[in-house]
């Protein structure tokens, strides 16, 4: 077995990134506590309950002070812009950057009283009529930009991952190696040529969402929070679209994605929390670990961004100072030597504790650890408790290791999981309510069956001569009683290596649409160790 | 490509995390949360069926009750079939929408439709195969159903819009 590819990924990351110098580190030992203390009697006096604010830092480094104006640009490449082989999605994500910068200029220019109204209102129609181009989200929030030039650079940097990340996966151009070749280049040239990388660790949801100000976005806000965190649910869910797809199933696929997006994640405002990489892109998560945890941070410091600006308790100055924090705390800087599935110990156990506890769940290095679950347990609204390294449909291990690449996933509902076979597959998808998106991996690493549901459980697919295997026992063994096959060949192949499947019979992708299997055998409905870890903060507190 | 040993090693492993982080006992059931009020499904046992299943095409979605299934029918466009749990073990009285009209079989069925907290609507909202067997039910659940009347097809079709 080779080694997984998160573990060398931090390899390299320890064999140093080749940045040159190193942050300047900048004392803050001028810091006006006089003025918290001002602060504190005013708030105590005009009956607001005062509450302390987390420090700076000792040190930080110089750029997180940088006031000079930075534009950065794509990394030069022949798929760059090639997301327009995918119109619709592409569009959509054109009214993302117009609907992100809209709502930071009103919140930082008096104007956060209309946010629920006029600006969503705004935002909303963009979001109809999405633009043909990509906007300079600069020139939408001029303001923002002047105030927090170095969060928007750190905004920006991660931002155009996200965007050329998704040109390589929707180029007709590259190979899917040359793909996965490309985004790791890509993943390096972020990480080592500017500062302003966010950390590829896992992180603690729980303490990055347990700030004093926590919350005070999602409470004030809810309608224009629900838009953000679509928007999230949106810049996830995509990457397993794309994966290894030609581009006839993108498109295909994104019918599905992009209705859910439209009729159903824009507008949803009762999500405990915001949505997570690996929920929405499980396979891309387990390929890229290091990138879907970049991407969890990045949409954590929007969220820690907009509740410091929706306090209104915290003055100015203050806000300036907890938005500084928030990017150190975010930082591939802040984290130097850490690794993945481990918790730092501070000195006296410190508060920063959880800063610094880079665990994750179980099977999925590419999702830390969140609010009451266990690595062994995670818990999903409207779904209970699961095991994320086991199939949501048998209960069965999935594939892991080398053959990280093996596991179907269901795609409906707005989630996203992974099961072991095919078999599980079609039925969880014929259990669940409306369209849904089914991935199912054949021998062939990069060749993917997609295949669409309508509403009433009809499959369809672009593949043509996939052939399947269904000889049906207990689910045990339905890893290989339950395959996909890209030719009548392949198929032939495997039964002749497998003698206990001597006799199967392959079946067409009409044959096997047809199908229902029995109740799987082996299903455990886990129980975590509380009914909802959300339920004592409600969605808001 | 992994062995055997090493996938019954990852199994046992697996269930015993599972057990160690209190799971319940393996079923043969599928569990589910209800598309309508969230609450997980009742489970079949071995003497009643609990599970209400409705079936819309390929589809099969199953709900808690027979209110659920048949408030969420209104979102399906098309001829769709609702297996309601009876009180005989796998015998569900099935109701039927086939071109906007409802029917059910066995014709005598009734239904139990007395409002109650939905923690227990299962219990609540129930079809059952006859009057004599609604009576029985409702005598077994007389502390939630004392007052509870028995229902036709188009009064529990009023009770679930």
């Amino acid at each position: 077995m080779t080694r997984p590819f998160w573990r060398k990924w931090e390899e390299t990351r320890k064999r140093g990134n080749g940045r040159s110098g190193g942050p300047a580190e900048v004392p803050i030992s001028s810091f006006p506590h006089f003025l918290i203390s001002l602060f504190l009697v005013a708030a105590a006096a005009a009956g607001q309950p005062p509450r302390d604010l987390p420090p700076l830092p000792e040190k930080l480094p110089g750029w997180i002070r940088n006031t000079d104006r930075n534009h950065i640009f794509y990394r030069r490449g022949r798929y760059n812009f090639d997301v327009y082989n995918v119109p619709k999605l592409a569009r959509d994500l054109n009214a993302v950057a117009v609907g992100h910068a809209m709502a930071y200029e009103d919140l930082v220019t008096g104007k956060a009283g209309q946010l629920e109204t006029k600006t969503f209102g705004r935002i909303d129609r963009v979001l109809k009529n999405p633009p043909r181009f990509m906007p300079d989200e600069a020139a939408i929030s001029p303001t923002f930009g002047r105030r927090y030039g170095v969060l928007e650079q750190v905004f920006d940097w991660t931002h155009i991952l996200h965007a050329q990340t998704v040109d390589v996966l929707a180029s007709k151009q590259l190979t899917e190696p040359e793909k996965d070749r490309e985004i790791e280049r890509l993943w390096k040239f972020y990480f080592e040529s500017v500062p302003y990388a966010v950390t590829p660790l896992p992180m603690n949801m729980e303490f990055l969402d347990g700030q004093p100000y926590s919350a005070a976005f999602r409470k004030k806000h809810p309608k224009v929070n629900g838009l953000f965190w679509g928007y999230h649910w949106l810049q996830g869910a995509m990457y397993d679209m794309l994966y290894r797809a030609s581009a006839e199933d993108q498109r295909a696929a994104y019918e599905v994605i992009g209705e859910q997006y439209h009729k159903t994640e824009l507008y949803r405002t009762d999500r405990p929390f915001m949505p997570m990489f690996a929920e929405v892109s499980p396979i891309f998560a387990a390929r890229f670990p290091h990138i879907a945890n970049a991407f969890d941070n990045l949409h954590m410091l929007h969220d820690l961004v907009n509740d410091i600006l929706a306090s209104e308790w915290i003055t100015d100055k203050q806000k300036d100072d907890q938005i500084t924090r928030a990017i150190w705390l975010l930082s591939a800087a802040a984290h130097r030597g850490e690794a993945p599935g481990r918790r730092r110990q501070e000195a006296g156990g410190s508060k920063q504790e959880g800063l610094h506890d880079h665990r994750h769940f179980l099977g999925v290095p590419g999702m830390g650890m969140m609010t009451g679950m266990t690595p062994e347990l995670m818990w999903m609204p409207r779904m209970g408790w699961m095991s994320m390294a086991d199939c949501h449909h048998c209960s069965m291990p999935l594939w892991d290791g080398e053959d990280w690449w093996r596991n179907p996933t269901v795609t409906a509902g707005g989630w996203s999981m992974r099961v072991r076979c095919p078999l599980c597959a079609r039925d969880m998808s014929a259990e669940t309510k409306g369209r849904s998106l089914l991935r199912i991996p054949t021998e062939k690493p990069d060749r993917i069956v997609f295949v669409v549901s309508d509403d009433a459980g009809n499959l369809k697919t672009s593949t043509p001569g996939v052939v399947f295997l269904e000889n049906e026992g207990s689910h045990t063994g339905c890893d290989e009683w339950s395959r996909a096959f890209s030719s009548l060949a392949a198929f032939a192949a495997y039964v002749k290596a497998n003698p206990k499947l001597a006799g199967a019979k392959a079946l067409s992708f009409e044959d096997w649409a047809k199908r229902e299997g029995r109740k799987p055998d082996t299903y455990v409905k886990p129980k975590g160790p509380s009914e909802n870890p959300y339920e004592h903060r409600g969605h808001q507190r | 490509m992994r062995t055997k040993s090493s996938r019954r090693l990852l199994l046992a492993t697996v269930l015993g995390v599972l057990v160690a982080a209190g799971a319940e006992s393996p079923t043969i059931a599928h569990e589910a949360k209800c598309p309508v009020c969230k609450l997980d499904v009742v489970q079949d046992t071995d003497k009643l069926d609990n599970e209400v299943a409705l079936k819309f095409g390929r589809k099969r979605i199953e709900y808690r009750c027979v209110f659920c299934a048949l408030n969420d029918a209104k979102s399906y466009t098309g001829d769709l079939t609702i297996l309601a749990p009876s009180e005989l073990k796998g015998k569900p009285v099935l109701l039927s929408r086939k071109e906007g009209k409802w029917s059910v079989q066995p014709e005598t069925a009734v239904f139990v439709g007395h409002k109650v907290t939905h923690r227990d609507c299962q219990l609540g909202y129930r079809a059952l195969t006859t009057r004599e067997a609604f009576d029985k039910w409702v005598a077994a659940n007389a502390d939630l159903l004392k007052d509870a009347k028995p229902l036709g097809l188009e009064q529990m079709l009023e009770v679930a819009k």
